[in-house]
C-alpha cells in the first residue's frame, strides 16, 4: 500500500513538473508613469523627437524611444495629455525563426518580422529602432527608424500604425528597383504602414569620412562599390514629395561615415490611402558632406522650393572640444531639377540634427549644435536669387563668398557661431559636451535655445532688417534677452532630477488670448522621457 | 495528491518520535538561540557578530529538502530584498534595508566572496547543497566587516565536517529543462576530517512571459503579448573540498572552492540578444588556523589566508547598430592575509573580551580591453565587548581602520548595546559607520566613447543606527510558543556612486549626492504545536533622494511575507508562503513605478525513509522527495522594468543522506 502511495506521489508531483504557466493569468505588468505639473512623462529615456501638429499649434506629437510608440499631445492641458484616451497598441508583432524564434515587431505590417526581413535581404536580425519624427499632416506622422530603415506612418490622434501604398517605378536609366531591396516588385503595389529607406547607393572613388575608400557592400551587389543607406534622420515634405536624410554611420567607435544621401519619394495623398514610391527621376541625392541630419522644406520669396539639409558632419562619442570630425554645412536642393545647387560650408561646427529654425520674416535660419553651446545660421536671402543653380557654374555653388555674384550665405559658423550662455553651476563643457536646440516663434516675437547640459533655455531677440537687400549683422540680428532654468544640470548631485533637455518648440499665437498655459514647451531625457511645458512670455 | 499526503501524515504519527522531539524552527535571529548542533569534527566559523546586532541564521538541510534555492532562503530575511532578474540560472541581486549589491559583501566562512571587480558578488554562482547555514547582519552590525558592509553582510556556512562518514545525494527536475544534482561526501581519515561536495546545474531556462504595458496619464500604452524569453541556457558547476585537523590545541581548516558559470544573458525584453553569454571561472582558497594560547588564560590567536581567482568572459557577437561585436575577457586576483587575537577576562564586575583583528589584502586585474591595474589596503579592528549583571547588559564598542592605495585612512567606528531587563525580552541598539571604495570597474572602466570609468571616486560614506527588541513568549505553554523580533532602522549614503549620464551620449559613475533609508523590520515565528509553525516577516523601507525627496530606484516600499508549515518537520512538510512586493520604484525621479504584487509558492516534502513499511530506511538516514511550485497564481511578475520572470512552475527533488 505505501509502495503504492509513494508511487501515486511520484507521479503526481512529476506531472505537476509539466505544468509550466506563462505568466498570463493576472495582467500584464505594468509601469506606471506619473506627470508632474510640469511633464508628461513615458519610458525609454530620450524622447524621439517633439514636433507641432499643422492646425492651430494646440496639438504635439512625440516618439517614445522603448517601447517605440508615437505619442500626440494635447497642449491645451497643463501638463500635457495624450490625444489618445484609449488603449495604445504595441505595434504588431511575428514570429521570426530566422533571429531567434522571437515573435519580433512588424512595424511595417507586410506579415513579416522587421528583423527577419532584414535579414533575409543581408542587413541582418535589426529591429527599428526611432529616430526622429516629421508631421506629414495633422492625422500623420512619419516615425524614421534606424536598424530596420523607414518612416513609419502613424496616426497621433490614435497612435495607431496608418496605411500607405507603396508603388515601385519600373526600370529606367534613372532608377533601378534592385536598389531598393525592401520594395514591392515593379507593379506589385502593396499597402503598408511603413516605407523602406534602406537604398543602395553605388559610387566609383568615393571615400568616407574617415578617408577610407568606399568598397562593395555585401548588402548590395557586392561587387560594385557603394553602400547601403541607413540611420534614417530628418524628413521633410515639398511639392508633393517626401526628403529623407540618410547619415548612414558605419562604425560609431570610428565616427565613420558614409557619404551623406537625400533619398527622395513621391507622396500623393489626395489618394486613400497615400500613394508613395521612390522618385523615379532622382532617388537618391548626394550630398557635399557626411551625417546629414536635419531637412527643412523652404521656399523663397519668388516661390521657388527648396530643401535644406544639414549635414552635420562626422561626429565622435564621448567628450572634449575634437569630436567633429569632418565639415558641417547646409546643402541646398531644387526641388524641381531634385539637383545640388549649392552648399554653405559652415567649418566644423557640428550642425544640430534638427531641421532648421526659420524666423516669421523668413531671413535667417538657425540650428543648434550637436556637440557644443552654440547656434549656427545662415541667411536666407541669399538663396532669393532663382538663378541660382541654373546658370553654367558647376554645382554646387559655393555660398561662401567666393562664388560670385552669389552672396555668402554664413551668418553663425563654426569659427564665428552664435555663443549661448553657460549656466554658472553647469557642468564645465570639457565634461559635457552640450548639444542645443533653436525655435522661433511664428510671430517673430522671440526664439527659444535650449542646453542640454546646462538643463537652461535662452530667450533670444530677433532682429532682421525690413529690407532682404540689407546685408545681416551677426552682432545684432540675435542676441540672448534673458535665460531661464528649466531643468537641472547634467552634474552629479542632479541624478533624480529633471535634465537633459534637448528638443524645444514654441506654441504659436499669444498666451492668455490664444491659449492658457504654457507657450513653450521641451523634451527631457532623464530620468524618465518627458515633455515639459513652461512660460516665457505666458504669466505663471 | 492530498489523500498521498494525509495518508503520509498519518503514518507519520507512527512512525516519529514525539512532536517535542522534532527541530525547533530554523529562522533565528540571535546566536544564542539557534538550533543546536553537536559539533563533532572540525566546526566552521560561528556567527561572527557583536551582541546586539540584527543578525538571522538560517539552516540549509530541511529548506533543500522543500526544494528551495539559495535566493529563496534569504528572501525570507526580513530587510532583505532578492531582485531577480530572469530565470531559473538567471543573476541576482540582494539589497539589505534598501543598500545597492556592492554594499553587501559576502562571505564563505569569513572569506571575502565578492569580486572587487564591480564589488558585489554573483550568488547565483553557488548551490545550497554545499551549505549548512545562512547567516545575514543586518544595518550597523555588519559594519566591521570594513568596505562595502553598508547594507548588511551575508556569511554563508560551509557544511562542517564530520567524524562519522557521511555520504549526500540529491538530485531534481523542473520546468524549463532543468536539471540539477549534488553529491557531498564527509569522512574521516587518519587525523583529518575531509569532505568534497560537488553541485551542478542546467537548464535550458526560456521560458513564456507576458510583455509589459506602459500606464502613461491613464492611458495604457502596448499590449502584454505572451512572448518568448530567450537566451536563458544556463550551466553551473560548484566544487567545495575541505581537510581540518586539530594541530596541538589549535584547529586547521583549508578549503577549495571552484565555481563555474556559463550561462545566456537575454537582455532586456525589448532587446532580447539571441547569442549574448558570459563565461565565469572563480576559485576560492584558503588556510584557517585557530588555537587557544596556552600561556594566556582565556587568549586565542587565528590566522588566515586566502587567494581568489575570477576569470569572467563576456560575448556578444552580435553588434549593436553601427556598433563592434563585444569580447572581453576579464581576470581579477585577490589575496588576503589576516590574523587575530582574542582575550577574555572578567573585571570591574563584568566578562569582557577584547579582540583585535589585523588584515592585509591585494587586488589585481587584467583584462584584454584594459590597462592591468592593481591596489593593496589593509585594516587593523580593535572590539570590547563587555557584559555585567550575568549577561543582562551587553556592550561593544569597536573600531575598524582601513586604508587603501590612493585613498584617505577610514576610521569606522560602531557601538552595540544589549540589554535584557526581564528574560522575555531582549533590548538591542545599533550605531556605526560603514563605507565602501569604488571598485575597479567604477575606477578603471575602459573608455569606449559611450562609457568609462571615473579615477577621481570617492568613497561611499555612510552611517546607519538601528533600535530593536525581542520579545520571545514568557509562557510556559506550547500555544504560546512564539517570537516577536522588531527593529526600526536608518541610514544615510553620502557620495553614492552611481552610473550617470555625463555629457550627450557617455554614461561614467560618479559620486552623487546624500539618500536617506529608514524603515522597519518585524519578524514574528508562532509555533502552537510541533505541526504548525508559523513565520511572517513584514519590512517597510523608505528609501529617498535628500535633495528631492524622491525614491531611490529598485527599493520595494514594502515586503511581506508569510510562511506556514504543516506536520511533523522531520518527516513530512506542507508548507504554503504568500509573498508580498510593495510598489516598486523603477526610476531615479520617481516617475515609473512597478505595480505590487502577491505571488504564492508551496511544497511538500516526505522523509521516505521515515516510513516503516518502506526499505528506504535500511538504506539511508533519509530519503526526501519534495515538490514545489513558485508562482501558483501564474502572475507575471518583474522586479526590474525590462527583465521579466517566469510565470508558474514547479520542480522535483529527491535527497538521500546515508
Amino acid at each position: 500500500m505505501d509502495a503504492i502511495r509513494v508511487a501515486l506521489l511520484v507521479a503526481l508531483t512529476f506531472a505537476l513538473a509539466g505544468c509550466a504557466g506563462d505568466a498570463s493569468d493576472g495582467e500584464a505588468p505594468a509601469i506606471e508613469f506619473s506627470s508632474s505639473s510640469e511633464c508628461i512623462r513615458f519610458d525609454g529615456g530620450f524622447p524621439s523627437g517633439l514636433t507641432l501638429l499643422p492646425g492651430d499649434g494646440s496639438e504635439a506629437a512625440t516618439g517614445q524611444l522603448t517601447p517605440t510608440a508615437v505619442l500626440g499631445l494635447d497642449l491645451d492641458h497643463e501638463p500635457p495629455r495624450l490625444l489618445a484616451r484609449d488603449e495604445i497598441p504595441s505595434f504588431p508583432s511575428v514570429g521570426c525563426g530566422r533571429c531567434g524564434g522571437l515573435a519580433r515587431v512588424d512595424s511595417d505590417s507586410d506579415g513579416e518580422a522587421d528583423a527577419c526581413r532584414s535579414d533575409e535581404l543581408g542587413f541582418r536580425c535589426f529591429s527599428p529602432v526611432a529616430g526622429d519624427l516629421f508631421a506629414v499632416d495633422a492625422r500623420r506622422i512619419a516615425l524614421s527608424t534606424s536598424g530596420y530603415e523607414q518612416l513609419v506612418f502613424v496616426d497621433p490622434q490614435t497612435s495607431t500604425l496608418l496605411p500607405v501604398e507603396l508603388s515601385t517605378p519600373p526600370a529606367s536609366a534613372s532608377f533601378e528597383p534592385s536598389d531598393w531591396p525592401f520594395w514591392p516588385t515593379p507593379g506589385a503595389a502593396q499597402v503598408r504602414t511603413a516605407i523602406s529607406t534602406r537604398a543602395c547607393v553605388y559610387l566609383d572613388g568615393a571615400i568616407d569620412s574617415s578617408g577610407d575608400p568606399i568598397g562593395s557592400s555585401s548588402s548590395c551587389d557586392g561587387i560594385r562599390a557603394g553602400f547601403a543607406t541607413g540611420f534614417t534622420a530628418g524628413v521633410a515634405r515639398a511639392d508633393g514629395r517626401l526628403y529623407v536624410a540618410t547619415s548612414t554611420l558605419l562604425r560609431s567607435s570610428r565616427a565613420q561615415y558614409a557619404p551623406g544621401t537625400l533619398l527622395v519619394f513621391d507622396y500623393d495623398d489626395t489618394r486613400s490611402p497615400p500613394l508613395t514610391r521612390p522618385s523615379a527621376e532622382q532617388s537618391v541625392i548626394l550630398l557635399s558632406g557626411f551625417n546629414p541630419t536635419g531637412v527643412t522644406a523652404y521656399r523663397t520669396p519668388s516661390g521657388r522650393d527648396l530643401i535644406l539639409v544639414s549635414l552635420t558632419g562626422a561626429i565622435a562619442i564621448g567628450t572634449g572640444s575634437d569630436l567633429v570630425r569632418s565639415d558641417s554645412a547646409i546643402d541646398v536642393i531644387d526641388a524641381e531639377s531634385l539637383a545640388l545647387i549649392a552648399t554653405i560650408p559652415l567649418g566644423r561646427a557640428g550642425l544640430g540634427f534638427t531641421e532648421l529654425a526659420i524666423d516669421a520674416s523668413g531671413r535667417i535660419a538657425l540650428v543648434g549644435a550637436a556637440t557644443s553651446r552654440a547656434l549656427f545660421g545662415i541667411d536666407l536671402a541669399a538663396l532669393d536669387d532663382p538663378n541660382l543653380g541654373l546658370g553654367p557654374e558647376p554645382l554646387p555653388v559655393v555660398l561662401d563668398g567666393s562664388s560670385p555674384p552669389f552672396p555668402d550665405a554664413r551668418l553663425f559658423t563654426a569659427s564665428a557661431p552664435f555663443a549661448l550662455p553657460h549656466r554658472s553651476n553647469g557642468p564645465p563643457s570639457s565634461e559635457c559636451a552640450t548639444q542645443t536646440s533653436v525655435a522661433l516663434s511664428r510671430d517673430g516675437a522671440f526664439g527659444v535655445a535650449s542646453d542640454f547640459c546646462d538643463g537652461m533655455l535662452s530667450v533670444l531677440a530677433v532682429e532682421t532688417p525690413a529690407s532682404r537687400a540689407t546685408a545681416l549683422d551677426p552682432g545684432t540680428v540675435l542676441r540672448v534677452d534673458r535665460t531661464q532654468n528649466v531643468a537641472a544640470p547634467l552634474v552629479a548631485e542632479s541624478a533624480d532630477a529633471l535634465r537633459a533637455i534637448d528638443r524645444v518648440l514654441i506654441r504659436p499665437g499669444e498666451p492668455g488670448i490664444d491659449f492658457d498655459g504654457p507657450d513653450v514647451y521641451f523634451s527631457a531625457g532623464l530620468p524618465e522621457a518627458a515633455v515639459c511645458g513652461t512660460n516665457i512670455n505666458a504669466l505663471d | 495528491m492530498a489523500l498521498v499526503l494525509a495518508a503520509a501524515m498519518v503514518e507519520a504519527t507512527v512512525a516519529r518520535p514525539s512532536a517535542a522531539e522534532s527541530s525547533a524552527s530554523e529562522l533565528d535571529t540571535s546566536d544564542d538561540s539557534f538550533e543546536e548542533v553537536i559539533v563533532t569534527g572540525v566546526a566552521p566559523p560561528s556567527m561572527d557578530v557583536l551582541a546586539g546586532a540584527t543578525a538571522t541564521r538560517i539552516a540549509t538541510d530541511s529548506r533543500l529538502a522543500e526544494g528551495q534555492q539559495l535566493a529563496d532562503v534569504l528572501a525570507e530575511i526580513p530587510g532583505v530584498q532578492i531582485r531577480r532578474f530572469g530565470g531559473v540560472g538567471e543573476r541576482f541581486e540582494i539589497s539589505i534595508r534598501g543598500s545597492r549589491p556592492e554594499q553587501v559583501p559576502v562571505f564563505l566562512d569569513g572569506v571575502r566572496l565578492d569580486t572587487s571587480l564591480t564589488g558585489a558578488s554573483d550568488l547565483s554562482a553557488l548551490c545550497l547543497d554545499v551549505l549548512e547555514e545562512v547567516q545575514v547582519v543586518r544595518g550597523p552590525g555588519a559594519s566591521r566587516a570594513g568596505t562595502g558592509a553598508i547594507g548588511g553582510v551575508v556569511n554563508l556556512v560551509s557544511r562542517r565536517l564530520t567524524d562519522e562518514p557521511e555520504t549526500r545525494l540529491r538530485v531534481s527536475g523542473g520546468n524549463f529543462g532543468t536539471a540539477e544534482g549534488s553529491a557531498r561526501h564527509a569522512r574521516r581519515i587518519g587525523d583529518w576530517d575531509a569532505s568534497l561536495g560537488y553541485c551542478g546545474f542546467h537548464t535550458e531556462g526560456d521560458f513564456r512571459f507576458q510583455q509589459s504595458r506602459r500606464v502613461i496619464d491613464g492611458v495604457s500604452v502596448g499590449s502584454g503579448d505572451t512572448v518568448e524569453r530567450i537566451n536563458n541556457q544556463s550551466d553551473r558547476h560548484t566544487a567545495l573540498a575541505q581537510v581540518g585537523r586539530t594541530l596541538g590545541q589549535g584547529e586547521l581548516r583549508m578549503t577549495q572552492l571552484v565555481t563555474y558559470l556559463e550561462r545566456g544573458v537575454p537582455g532586456s525584453e525589448f532587446d532580447q540578444r539571441a547569442r549574448s553569454h558570459e563565461t565565469d571561472l572563480s576559485t576560492l582558497s584558503s588556510v584557517a588556523f585557530g588555537t587557544p594560547l596556552a600561556a594566556l588564560k582565556g587568549a586565542s590567536l587565528d590566522f588566515l589566508a586566502s587567494h581568489r581567482f575570477e576569470q569572467s568572459d563576456y560575448h556578444d557577437p552580435d553588434a549593436f547598430i553601427a556598433g563592434d561585436s563585444i569580447d572581453t575577457e576579464t581576470g581579477v586576483h585577490n589575496l588576503t592575509a589576516r590574523s587575530g587575537a582574542r582575550l577574555e577576562r572578567a573585571l570591574l564586575a563584568g566578562e569582557h573580551a577584547f579582540s583585535l583583528l589585523a588584515e592585509g589584502r591585494f587586488d589585481e586585474r587584467s583584462s584584454n580591453d584594459a590597462n592591468q591595474k592593481s591596489r593593496y589596503g589593509g585594516a587593523l579592528r580593535a572590539e570590547l565587548e563587555s557584559s555585567w549583571l550575568s549577561q543582562r547588559l551587553r556592550i561593544s564598542p569597536s573600531l575598524r581602520m582601513e586604508s587603501w592605495q590612493g585613498l584617505d585612512v577610514e576610521w569606522i567606528p560602531g557601538l552595540h548595546l544589549l540589554a535584557t531587563p526581564i528574560e522575555w525580552l531582549d533590548l538591542r541598539a545599533a550605531g556605526a559607520r560603514s563605507y565602501r571604495i569604488p571598485s575597479f570597474q567604477e575606477l578603471y572602466l575602459p573608455d569606449r566613447g559611450f562609457e568609462r570609468g571615473n579615477e577621481d571616486l570617492r568613497p561611499e560614506d555612510a552611517l546607519s543606527g538601528e533600535v530593536g527588541a525581542t520579545i520571545r513568549s514568557p509562557f510556559d505553554s506550547d500555544w504560546l510558543d512564539f517570537q516577536l523580533e522588531a527593529t526600526w532602522f536608518w541610514s544615510r549614503i553620502d557620495d553614492s556612486i552611481a552610473f550617470q549620464l555625463i555629457s550627450t551620449n557617455v554614461v561614467a559613475p560618479v559620486n552623487t549626492g546624500r539618500s536617506d533609508t529608514r524603515g522597519y523590520e518585524l519578524a514574528l515565528r508562532y509555533s502552537p504545536h510541533a505541526w504548525l509553525r508559523i513565520l511572517a516577516s513584514r519590512t517597510v523601507t523608505d528609501a529617498e533622494i535628500a535633495d528631492t525627496g524622491n525614491p531611490v530606484a529598485g527599493i520595494a516600499a514594502s515586503q511581506t511575507d508569510g510562511r506556514l508549515e504543516l506536520g511533523p518537520a522531520d518527516l513530512l512538510k506542507l508548507v504554503g508562503e504568500v509573498h508580498y512586493t510593495g510598489r516598486i520604484p523603477v526610476s531615479g525621479g520617481g516617475a515609473a513605478s512597478l505595480s505590487s504584487r502577491i505571488t504564492w509558492d508551496a511544497s511538500a516534502s516526505l522523509d521516505l525513509a521515515q516510513l516503516k513499511r518502506l526499505p528506504f530506511g535500511k538504506l539511508s538516514k533519509s530519503l526526501w522527495i519534495s515538490v514545489r511550485g513558485r508562482n501558483l497564481s501564474n502572475e507575471a511578475v518583474r522586479d526590474g522594468r525590462y527583465f521579466p520572470r517566469p510565470g508558474r512552475n514547479f520542480a522535483v527533488a529527491l535527497e538521500s543522506v546515508f
